[in-house]
């Protein structure tokens, strides 16, 4: 309950200095009164909406009620605060709009073309494939070391609260379900970086850009990292190392907030070792993607743009054109495997 | 990860979206001006097609245009699904019109650099500079 108002929160200040609540605003408007006006009034809204959701939550949790009210209670607060954030940024965005400022038509590009060599190098791309093979391979040779009933799911304190029966279907299958979801993360993570749009590419803003890219990929090969140590090795891991893995997973998360607040979207609030261009009357860079494209300042549709990945205009990192049909392709994979990993988790899971 | 290459190493091209000049024609333009400059060696590749028009934000066939007239100067050769190559174009001789048009275009341009507020011996200044750079750029590129 605290998360999402945190992330919200943070999120509206991280955001490209031309960007502001998904609208292309010059530079200097966010830190005038006008703008620091309008994040007041938003984190203001963000805040108490929260604190009615959080008391909801904790009188259903807490109340001594019944199941049903109880679950009303504890639902009806987390969508108090839902909605109280969507009114909050619908209020913001309604009081950026009159200051929209018409994005320079001016376009760089780097002539080069993009490494073919994957993220991390063909080594650094095997890497969790291999620790899978190998916990593949550790899990066959102490076969008779596992248990006949074994822990596959961990709640935040590291407690086991899913279990499955010993049967080769269950034992590989933990091995299985990392495999699919380090090579999903292997998918998105390299058709991400070579089918992102570059927004600078010279001076102080294009060496951020290119160092706020590299941190990211190299997070998400982290993570696939910790997936397939997790999966490969889960049916023999002792309890204090599914505990370090639980301290890691959420040491893993509070870096990925903190690297975000220190980097910025697209790396505008890093240091650089190149010049700043020179200012001058140019109008704002803008993310090269149009105002009226962006549905309710989230969702990006443009069919004309030839990008499948752009930056989000809220948040941290990119999404997808949904006007170019290769994000539909996309959306429908990652859905089938979600679904897919559910199914493979439900069969493996047995109480 | 790639290391980040000096901004002295890196050809870039600049477009205006909002100039009267057709987009393809400012990246012919610009494009030739790197390759005139040396910026690529014969056998180095561009960008593809798709890589250049995401990048620009603009359509795959206005790219593909710019690549296929400089292929047609004799600049780059294009395959299918491998982008474009530079290649070692043969020496060019402009005859007496060609020569007189582009020096007529740049008392043009010169001119209109005027027109618009710049120093006239700054213009000066600038043109000698390029002379020079243009003077110390590949041979093998002309």
């Amino acid at each position: 309950m605290a998360v999402f108002p945190g992330l919200a929160l943070l999120t509206a200040r991280l955001t490209r200095p031309d960007i502001f609540f998904s609208f292309t605003v010059e530079p200097s408007l966010r830190q005038s009164a006008a703008g620091r006006a309008v994040l007041r009034q938003f984190s203001r809204m963000v805040i108490f909406s929260s604190l009615i959701g959080l008391a909801l939550t904790l009188s259903g949790v807490f109340g001594g009620l019944t199941p049903a009210p109880a679950v009303a209670l504890i639902l009806g607060g987390a969508a108090v605060e839902f909605a109280g954030m969507l009114a909050a940024y619908a209020t913001a965005r309604r009081r950026v709009r009159p200051y929209k400022a018409e994005p320079s038509r001016q376009r760089e590009v780097v002539v080069k073309p993009r490494p073919t060599r994957p993220v991390g190098g063909w080594l650094g791309q095997a890497g969790p494939f291999l620790i899978l093979g190998l916990g593949a391979l550790c899990l066959w040779w102490r076969w008779d070391a596992i248990p006949g009933r074994f822990p596959i799911h961990w709640d935040l304190y590291g407690r086991p609260n899913g279990w499955a029966i010993k049967s080769g279907r269950s034992v590989f299958g933990s091995v299985l379900l990392g495999t699919l979801i380090c090579l999903v993360l292997s998918l998105l993570l390299n058709g991400t970086a070579r089918g992102v749009r570059r927004i600078h590419s010279s001076g102080l803003d294009g060496e951020r850009e290119s160092r706020f890219l590299r941190t990211m990929m190299l997070m998400v090969l982290g993570l696939e990292y910790y997936m397939a140590a997790m999966f490969g090795f889960c049916p023999i891991l002792p309890p204090w190392l599914v505990a370090v893995f639980v301290v890691a997973g959420l040491l893993m998360g509070a870096a990925i907030v903190v690297v975000a607040c220190w980097s910025g979207q697209g790396g505008w609030r890093l240091r650089g070792q190149t010049p700043a261009s020179p200012g001058g009357d140019q109008a704002p860079a803008g993310d090269r993607t149009p105002d009226e494209c962006w549905k309710w300042g989230l969702i990006y549709y443009n069919s004309a743009d030839p990008a499948v990945w752009v930056e989000k205009r809220f948040g941290i990192g990119w999404t997808l054109n949904f006007g170019n049909p290769r994000a539909w392709f996309i959306t429908g994979g990652i859905l089938l495997f979600a679904a897919g990993v559910s199914v493979l988790s439900i069969l493996l899971l047995q109480k | 990860m790639h290391p980040m290459p000096k901004q002295s190493e890196m050809p870039i091209l600049r477009i205006d979206l909002g100039s009267p000049t057709p987009v393809y024609r400012q990246i012919v333009d610009s494009l030739r001006a790197l390759l005139v400059g040396g910026a690529f060696a014969p056998g180095g590749r561009l960008p593809t097609v798709r890589e250049m028009a995401i990048d620009l934000g603009v359509n795959h066939n206005t790219v593909a245009e710019a690549y296929r007239l400089l292929a047609g100067e004799g600049w780059l050769e294009l395959k299918r699904h491998h982008g474009a190559t530079v290649i070692r174009r043969p020496a060019q001789r402009a005859g007496p019109a060609r020569q007189e048009d582009f020096v007529q275009r740049l008392r043009e341009l010169a001119a209109r650099a005027i027109a618009d507020g710049v120093d006239q011996e700054e213009v000066a200044k600038l043109l000698s500079a390029l002379a020079e750079n243009l003077k110390h750029s590949r041979k093998e590129t002309l």
